[in-house]
């Protein structure tokens, strides 16, 4: 009986939600392969996440007392080096992160687990583990394997899993902290700085219009509903190339990428790769098309076949 | 000074696509290649040093692990102001996972005795994000992944990043060099190449070398010197949009529901 | 440059040996036969290219038509030619003679390009819903075919039949009639311009159908005076837009409460200058900009607008097609940069104006007056050096930019800026031909475009020609080389 160990994750001093969504899949597969569930904690002050850790389904706590709080890959790399060795778990979850990006791969290549990332489903297969990520930019999926691995390395794909919400009553124990001379320092956190008027990398919420627009005068109609629902509006190039917009409005290859974008309103845009090249980690992306089979309806999240000027005009009447 | 720039060949689909007889991978035929989007910024970064104060002897390095058709983008870089360029290749690392693939370049790596090794956070086809941290775990180099800025004076011993991390915030970190970095989109602003750098770069050597040639064992690559493997490869069912079905007002309405509730969320 | 047999005998080289299909798929619909066969294997031979050129939307009908033939058995290149815009109808029908599966016939029914027998006869074949929706979304489908489609009675298709632009006035009272129910499907009739005229006397009971109602161009007067009144303030806005709208009920919605109402008013081809003054000092910044762009609105009044608080009212005066000199000299120098764009953009600036106006930093202005005609020479070879792709773009967009400048546009690395610089009218044949070797696929594929273009036109002048022995006619078909 191995073991299914989770390293949570917490940043300033809050536990990353996306950690009992790991521990969620933990106790999930501990229905079919029958080992326990560790969880592996590894901070300045273990003390003060390890309560919101007694979840159900978890065996143990295992705490790991690093010098700062801050996130460093190599003390990161070797406390889960140290759990490793010393519970021998068949599978090691991990969120797939900023942090861990910066030191799974470190830990898997010098001890040569068995190793993939930012999968969204984990299965037992004999006496495997299968694991399923996406491929040709989130077209396709495929199935992982690890033969001859005894210990597999994955990081879990944030949203993919339901947080376990139950509290439970797991041992803890602590293991020493490994010795490690860090060659990088975590200085500070900072926030990134304010925006200006026109900010389509800081926008969450874009709307944004293509060449169906057909003429100046349509633009304004445009602007008004973006005003009205809440939206950054933003544009394809040949709108901003005919100085419709300013350029600081162009989505796409050679406009700005939007980054912070959490939900895009295309209207009237086909979803050429040019424009879509700064879309694609969009959490919601709905297009409006008269053609329903645009391009960007492949990788829009909702789709509507119809004409921007209708679609738009009723739109208006709910804000 | 020399940085390394690693760079990968990537692949998208069109929608309508055949799998292989095997079905662990797309019908080649249905493959359209482009240069990692990422990899515009990471040589960027590495130009700009080039350019700056103290860039004077800095080499460009771009290297990639790929077929023929990887040339192509490697004279992209080429034409963009990169030194030289090398590709590494043999059948067997066909089957390469992203740890295969970094002990290839790492080991190219030792090689040229890079100072810095730059490389994308993830290429735009897998998003495996890990062959440039692989890298670094091989060569036991300081590193950090995800930067999003780079302070650094060549000859220096230590340089300060910025790591974007998740919401938006940044890690200021101050890391030693020699070091391997993963950049992220954003960066900087990638120039275009001009017409003559095109031009002149398809008359430009690439260095095609094997694996065997930069002192890796049979062993050590392809599948050999993957920690993963490809069980299947198929397309989930739900692959498009959900269509909001009705007449233009009945649709408006539901958009309008879909903003709404962003906005109660918001 | 004279196009001769020789220059073509040249692309035709280039083309086979081409890294991409492209070149071929160019030289194709204006080739001959002979010359046709020498392509075919360049464009035709590999899956690959069979693939990438089915996908393509810029390739000519006969190329597209050609592929149709000869990769009937292959499924992924049939579905990639039936989603394509540009397949022609011959195309189209190749594919659907040849079978094919569920998903081909349905790109088939839905392609815009299909014959309207064919989509007669897929109707008349088909009891599939996904076929027969797909058979009602399509606009050319023929009316007596649509009213044969409603007659099957499936409530599925009622949308779709109402909202298609062919269907018949007879249909869409059946589906009035069936809508009971359904104010959707009633208020989509209410948009259609073949509304039967009865269907629009009445006050509807539901807010959409009264606001769908308010903008169809046939509705009565009586009806548009109600709806002026209306308790809901989106029925007003669209009364207030409506074309026929008495002067008394506008003087009323002029100062309707709702903000949305009064810049429906606004925004009236019609607008009296009376009301144009009220709108003017109208509290929402959204009726003031709307009046300033207003072609209506008395230029006079267009001072007043250049001095709002407001941006966006400044900049909508700077659009105003008759916007004073003194206003525009005004708002050329605006403190924001989008407002200066906006006068940059207009075609008959003073030249000091001008002149100001290339002085700024901004990209907006100054792509503005990268793309204004009067801007001199000299002015715009530095704006076609600028580092922002956007402003050298708009040199290129500048249908007056001289031929000296533009050719420094030949060398810009932005592929897109070389195919635009191609299509400019003071770009010659010979430039153009210098660019043959362009290293990007889509520049290759108009260059060589421009010169089957003009290889195929001069062929068809030789054989209108009456016939000269001694004639050395320039050597522009197949025949003659």
């Amino acid at each position: 009986m191995a073991g299914i160990l989770v390293v949570v994750e917490h940043r300033k001093g809050e536990l990353r939600p996306v950690s009992r969504e790991l521990i969620g899949l933990a106790t999930s597969l501990k229905a079919s392969s029958g080992e326990p569930v560790q969880v592996a904690l590894i901070a300045a002050d273990p003390a003060r996440h390890a309560q919101a850790l007694q979840l159900a389904g978890v065996d143990e706590i295992v705490t790991v007392q690093s010098a700062g709080d801050a996130f460093d890959p190599e003390v990161y790399e070797a406390s889960v080096r140290a759990l490793i060795a010393a519970r021998q778990p068949s599978l090691v979850l991990l969120p797939h992160s900023v942090d861990t990006l910066g030191y799974a791969a470190p830990l898997v290549v010098r001890d040569g687990h068995g190793f993939t990332t930012d999968v969204f489903k984990v299965e037992r297969d004999g006496d495997g583990w299968v694991a399923t990520r996406s491929g040709y930019g989130q077209k396709v999926n495929v199935e992982m394997e690890f033969p001859g691995h005894a210990t597999v390395v994955l990081t879990v794909r944030p949203g993919s899993f339901k947080p376990v919400e139950a509290a439970g009553t797991p041992a803890i124990s602590s293991l020493p902290a490994p010795q490690v001379t860090p060659r990088s320092q975590h200085l500070a956190f900072e926030e990134p700085a304010g925006g200006d008027d026109v900010d389509i990398p800081g926008a969450d919420f874009i709307l944004s219009i293509g060449r169906g627009v057909g003429e100046e005068d349509n633009v304004e109609q445009f602007k008004e509903l973006s005003d009205s629902v809440g939206a950054t509006l933003g544009c394809s190039r040949p709108i901003a190339d005919s100085g419709w917009l300013p350029k600081s409005r162009q989505v796409g290859q050679s406009g700005k990428t939007a980054a912070n974008c959490k939900l895009y309103v295309a209207m009237g845009i086909s979803g050429s790769v040019q424009h879509m090249a700064g879309m694609k980690h969009v959490d919601t992306i709905v297009a409006v098309n008269t053609d329903p089979e645009a391009s960007i309806f492949t990788i829009a999240k909702y789709g509507i076949v119809g004409d921007i000027f209708d679609i738009g005009k009723e739109l208006q009447n709910h804000f | 000074m020399k940085i390394l720039v690693t760079i990968k060949q990537v692949a998208s689909l069109d929608e309508d696509f055949e799998m292989r007889g095997d079905n662990r991978d797309i019908d080649p035929d249905f493959l359209v290649h482009d240069l990692n989007e990422w990899d515009n910024f990471t040589l960027e970064e590495a130009m700009r040093l080039k350019e700056g104060p103290g860039g004077d002897n800095i080499e460009v390095v771009v290297a990639t692990v790929g077929p023929d058709s990887a040339d192509e983008e490697l004279r992209k870089c080429l034409a963009k102001g990169a030194d030289r360029a090398i590709r590494v290749w043999d059948d067997a690392l066909e089957e390469a996972d992203p740890i295969a693939v970094a002990r290839v370049l790492a080991a190219l790596a030792r090689r040229e005795s890079a100072d810095l090794v730059f490389a994308g956070v993830q290429a735009s086809d897998h998003a495996f994000g890990a062959t440039g941290m692989a890298m670094a775990g091989l060569l036991d180099a300081p590193h950090a992944a995800v930067v999003a800025a780079l302070e650094y004076t060549p000859g220096e011993g230590t340089a300060t990043v910025r790591r974007e991390l998740e919401g938006g915030t940044y890690a200021v970190v101050k890391i030693n060099t020699p070091a391997v970095l993963t950049l992220q989109l954003g960066i900087n602003t990638p120039r275009y190449a001009s017409l003559r750098g095109i031009k002149q770069a398809a008359a430009r050597p690439i260095e095609v070398v094997g694996p065997v040639d930069i002192g890796l064992a049979a062993g050590d690559t392809g599948a050999a010197g993957s920690l993963s493997r490809v069980r299947r490869m198929y397309v989930p069912e739900k692959g498009r949009a959900q269509m909001i079905e009705g007449t233009p007002a009945e649709q408006a309405s539901q958009l309008a529901k879909i903003i709404k509730e962003f906005r109660g969320e918001a | 440059m004279r196009f001769s047999g020789r220059h073509w005998n040249e692309l035709l080289r280039r083309a086979q040996e081409d890294a991409e299909p492209y070149a071929a798929a160019a030289l194709y619909p204006h080739a001959l036969p002979a010359h046709r066969a020498c392509l075919l294997p360049r464009l035709f031979d590999a899956r690959q290219d069979r693939l990438l050129l089915a996908s393509a939307g810029f390739l000519a009908p006969a190329v597209l038509a050609r592929l149709a033939t000869l990769a009937r058995d292959d499924a992924a290149v049939c579905l990639r030619l039936a989603r394509n815009p540009a397949a022609p109808a011959q195309a189209l029908v190749t594919l659907w003679r040849g079978g094919g599966g569920e998903r081909l016939r349905l790109l088939l029914a839905r392609h815009a390009n299909m014959p309207r027998g064919v989509l007669a006869q897929m109707a008349e074949g088909t009891a599939q819903v996904e076929i027969l929706r797909a058979l009602c979304e399509n606009t050319g489908t023929a009316a007596d075919v649509l009213a044969a489609l409603e007659r099957r009675h499936l409530p599925v298709l009622h949308r779709l039949l109402a909202i298609n632009l062919a269907t018949a006035a007879d249909t869409l009272l059946s589906l009035w009639t069936a809508a009971v129910d359904e104010p959707a499907v009633r208020a989509q009739v209410l948009l259609h311009p073949h509304c039967p005229g009865r269907l629009l006397e009445d006050v509807p009971e539901t807010v959409l159908e009264r606001r769908c109602a308010a903008r169809h161009p046939r509705a009565p007067v009586a009806l548009l005076r109600q709806l002026a009144a209306d308790a809901d303030p989106t029925v007003r806005r669209a009364a207030a837009a409506h074309a026929a709208m008495p002067a008394q009920a506008l003087l009323t919605l002029c100062f309707d409460a709702d903000a949305g109402v009064r810049r429906a008013v606004a925004g009236r081809a019609d607008l009296s200058a009376r009301m144009a003054g009220w709108l003017q000092e109208d509290t929402d910044s959204w009726v003031r900009r709307t009046v300033a762009r207003n072609a209506a609105c008395p230029p006079a009044l267009l001072a007043i607008a250049a001095a709002d608080a407001h941006a966006e009212v400044r900049r909508a005066a700077a659009r105003h097609p008759a916007c004073p000199a003194a206003v525009l000299e005004r708002l050329g120098a605006d403190p924001e940069d989008w407002v200066q764009a906006g006068v940059a953009y207009r075609d008959e600036l003073a030249p000091p104006l001008l002149r100001r106006l290339a002085r700024s930093a901004s990209v907006d202005v100054l792509a503005g007056v990268a793309r204004n005609a009067a801007t001199l020479p000299a002015q715009l070879s530095r704006l076609a050096a600028h580092e922002s792709p956007d402003v050298r773009r708009a040199v290129i967009l500048n249908r007056a930019a001289p031929r000296g400048v533009l050719l420094a546009l030949r060398q810009d690395g932005y592929a897109l800026h070389r195919a635009m610089v191609l299509d400019h009218p003071n770009f010659t044949d010979a430039d153009r031909w210098r660019m043959r070797d362009d290293p990007d696929a889509q520049v290759r594929f108009r260059i060589f475009s421009h010169f089957a273009r003009l290889a195929g036109v001069p062929a068809a002048a030789h054989t209108e020609a009456p016939p000269r022995a001694e004639q050395s006619a320039p050597l522009m078909t197949m025949e003659t080389l």
